[in-house]
């Protein structure tokens, strides 16, 4: 029950259709907003995942730069992914351009019965 | 949005299950009514605004605990009152403080104008000035805001009988009062 021993007029409360209108939808988002927030917050699946990113950025941090970039193990990718024909292959192999003789030799091979 | 007819206890069961239009709908059917009781709680349009606001947030987040056979305007209200409450008591502490500080008083309420706009101003001023503060309050909710009995009395956490008193008595005070200044 109200405590009556102060109360105020309203005066100067602004009561109209449009001013309700937007307050209300203030409030909705502000209430919508903070209660999927706490729900995230409560969500264990959310803090397991958030655990797992983290581990899984820890890990790339520590492990040795060896195993991410061994030069040995670029080149065979490459060649796996590298086009079947003779100047995809020499684009893609090496690690400069390839020789212009190379390719075009190749294109005369190409052309070749 | 508008023309959404669910019951309250309908309306606030959907947004415990994550309907946010549902309680959309719920805050604009009872925005106006909170705001207005916290205005008169705390004076300030802006802080009650901040207090509905924050109602409307508790009524979300508990939403799952509503009791759906009980109304929910009174939970509302009573919420609006506690937050109120609490935050009067922060600011008269505050005031408190600012006085021992400063060596100045905290600043007088709001002057009680204007509650009729088509009779005097003055003389409805004085009249209500003069009036017990629930006369006051229950007769601007009913006569000026135009909301019913049982939405005041719901707002006051007061029976609608007593209501209806207070509005009796306070229309009959400011009667007396602008007669004999006419």
């Amino acid at each position: 029950m109200t405590d009556s021993r102060e109360l105020f007029d309203t005066h100067r409360v602004r009561d109209h259709d449009e001013h309700w209108d937007a307050l209300a939808a203030r409030i909705a988002t502000a209430a919508t907003r903070q209660g999927t927030l706490g729900r995230l917050a409560d969500s264990r699946f959310v803090w397991v995942a958030a655990s797992a990113l983290l581990a899984a950025g820890l890990a790339l941090l520590v492990l040795p730069d060896a195993s991410r970039s061994s030069g040995a193990g670029r080149a065979e990718w490459t060649q796996l992914i590298a086009p079947a024909d003779d100047i995809g292959r020499a684009i893609a192999a090496p690690d400069g351009p390839p020789p212009v003789g190379v390719l075009v030799l190749s294109d005369r091979r190409g052309q070749a019965p | 949005m508008k023309d959404d007819h669910r019951p309250d206890a309908e309306l606030i069961v959907d947004s415990s299950h994550g309907d946010d239009e549902a309680f959309a709908v719920l805050v604009r059917r009872h925005v106006r009514a909170a705001t207005l009781l916290a205005t008169q709680l705390l004076g300030d349009m802006d802080d009650a605004e901040d207090v509905a606001q924050a109602a409307f947030i508790i009524v979300h987040r508990d939403a799952a605990r509503f009791e759906r056979t009980r109304p929910f305007p009174p939970w509302l209200f009573a919420i609006v009152r506690r937050l109120a409450h609490n935050r009067r008591a922060r600011e008269s502490r505050r005031a408190r403080l600012l006085h021992l500080w400063k060596g100045t008083g905290p600043s007088a309420p709001p002057a009680d104008h204007a509650l009729l706009a088509r009779l005097d101003a003055d003389a409805v001023a004085r009249a209500t000035s003069a009036l017990p503060a629930m006369q006051r309050a229950c007769l601007e909710l009913v006569a000026i805001r135009g909301l019913t009995v049982a939405e005041v009395a719901d707002m006051h956490g007061i029976a609608e009988s007593t209501v209806r008193q207070h509005v009796f008595r306070a229309r009959a005070a400011l009667r007396d009062v602008l007669e004999r200044d006419a």
